[in-house]
């Protein structure tokens, strides 16, 4: 036991999670020649274990190696390890103690981050409201009903429940469908293949403009392929947008919504600007004016991180801890103790 | 105690990472006051949808023009355009004018637009029904039209009701009638 806890927390395992490190983030980097940055997040970062094809001449050989999760465990083992058996618990310590605590939170931030963040776009024209942004780089099948016993109902199937040759089954409706086919989540347009009991096939794609009704037990559901909603208790509209570009140039120089912000739980009815670096927070989640389109749409990164104040808090801990260590140093070599 | 730490520090994002890959997707029901989703459907106006009544027929597309429909009244046919423009569209006055013109009327001035212009309630808004030529003016010719604009801070939808003046008048009401039955494209709080 002692053994591998030496090991552990060994310096080496230090240096080399860090050249790991350094050499996962160079072909992560060399990898988005081919792929986006997302991808390169799930494929290198946001796993274990990574393949990282290697081109050379025509030549492909796909080399294992840890992944980001697989080095932010290493490092994150070799750092607790040396902080819980390598130091010692005194006031001359303390800054030290403060910096591992620090790192440690970081990590802990990263990979929080990682798991539980959630990004999405709002795109608004003038006079929109939405309840809910969407994950543009995923896609979900949507089951509406209008007006059924004073309410409207949407049922949601994610991407991942859709199997070639498997069922969906929901009962709310008392829909059955059979999925035929379903393209792979690479494809640039989703398309699925479903069927009804005793109906034609019914194809949807992700470039549909309207709806698909079914009937189904005398009453239409209406059927789409869209990108996955995350809908929210309240709604936004899009009041106007503006955007200048700097005299004769085709730089812009400001965008900006202005959007009317309700929220009937909270009896919240209010107008706010969103701009670049001027972002809106509201329960939990953060809009950042991210784009617009020609024409006066405005495009809002909707961002939901629940650990965004560990980086905050880690930082700050680093930072009071090589403060605390330079003047513990620095009183104790004025006293002559090393 | 130490051992305690060192095991959950190495224990916990394992379980975290594991916990979050299998917490897998699931059907979702997501239940909303009625009216609140609408049907999405191949925009023709940003703001507006309509049903198309029985009988009327869609004319080949126009440019400018986001519909063209003939309405077949009394053995004979109206013409209804639909069109959109951006912001205000040069405003109520100019346009009453060019449509005057359209008809070889004079132009008129401002004090004169409330003889022609009336308000119709469509969808909780207001829409302007502009009749040319004004109810009790004389004219030469034997055309007619009335015309319902509808704004918003985007845009400015027109129906215009054309043809022979006695074909217009006796179509007037179902005409109205047909705006009124206007939906708005996103009413407020609803969502695609």
């Amino acid at each position: 036991m002692n053994v591998m806890i030496k090991a552990l927390s060994s310096h080496r395992l230090a240096v080399l999670t860090m050249l790991l490190a350094m050499h996962l983030v160079f072909v992560g980097t060399l990898a988005q020649r081919h792929l986006d940055i997302w991808q390169v997040q799930e494929r290198y970062f946001h796993t274990w274990f990574a393949w990282v094809d290697s081109d050379y001449e025509g030549w492909s050989l796909p080399v294992p190696m840890v992944g980001g999760y697989g080095i932010g465990f290493m490092l994150l083992a070799n750092l607790s390890a040396a902080y819980l058996t390598r130091l010692r618990w005194s006031r001359g310590k303390l800054g030290v103690h403060m910096i591992h605590l620090g790192v440690i939170a970081l990590l802990f931030g990263e990979l929080g981050s990682s798991l539980f963040s959630k990004e999405s776009q709002m795109r608004l024209e003038e006079g929109d409201t939405l309840n809910y942004s969407e994950d543009v780089r995923n896609w979900e099948l949507s089951f509406r009903v209008l007006a059924v016993d004073g309410e409207d109902i949407d049922v949601v199937v994610p991407r991942e429940l859709l199997k070639t040759g498997e069922a969906v089954s929901i009962q709310e409706l008392g829909l059955e469908a059979l999925v035929k086919d379903v393209s792979r989540p690479t494809q640039e347009v989703p398309r699925v293949e479903f069927a009804l009991p005793g109906q034609e096939s019914v194809v949807l794609t992700g470039l549909d403009t309207q709806d698909r009704e079914l009937k189904l037990g005398g009453r239409t559901v209406l059927a789409a392929l869209r990108h996955r909603r995350y809908y929210k208790p309240y709604a936004l509209t899009l009041e106007s947008f503006t955007h200048e570009r700097y005299s004769g140039t085709s730089i812009d120089r400001l965008f900006s919504s202005l959007v009317r912000l309700r929220d009937p739980d909270h009896g919240e009815d209010k107008t706010l600007t969103i701009s670049m670096n001027k972002p809106l927070r509201h329960k939990g989640e953060t809009f950042y004016q991210a784009s617009y389109e020609e024409g006066g749409a405005s495009i809002l990164q909707v961002v939901q991180n629940p650990v965004w104040w560990l980086p905050y808090l880690s930082c700050v801990l680093v930072a009071l801890g090589m403060s605390t260590h330079f003047i513990t140093k620095f009183s104790m070599s004025r006293k002559g103790r090393p | 105690m130490l051992r305690f730490f060192s095991l959950l520090l190495v224990i916990l994002p394992i379980a975290l990472i594991q916990w979050r890959s299998v917490d897998a997707p699931r059907i979702a029901i997501h239940h909303f006051p009625a009216g609140t989703l609408t049907k999405r459907e191949p925009p023709l106006s940003k703001d507006w949808t309509w049903d198309v009544p029985e009988g009327w027929s869609v004319e080949p597309p126009q440019s400018m023009r986001l519909a063209t429909y003939k309405i077949p009244v009394a053995e004979s046919y109206l013409e209804l355009a639909v069109s959109e423009l951006p912001g205000p569209a040069g405003g109520l006055l100019s346009n009453v004018n060019r449509w005057r013109g359209q008809l070889g009327l004079s132009t008129i001035s401002e004090d004169q637009l409330n003889r022609c212009v009336a308000d119709l309630p469509v969808s909780g808004q207001g829409a302007r029904i502009v009749t040319i030529p004004t109810p009790g003016e004389t004219v030469d010719g034997e055309d007619a039209m009335v015309v319902a604009l509808l704004e918003s801070p985007r845009m400015t939808t027109f129906f215009k009701l054309g043809g022979p003046a006695s074909l217009v008048a006796s179509y007037r009401e179902a005409f109205l009638g047909f705006i009124s039955s206007l939906h708005r494209r996103h009413p407020e709080g609803s969502i695609r």
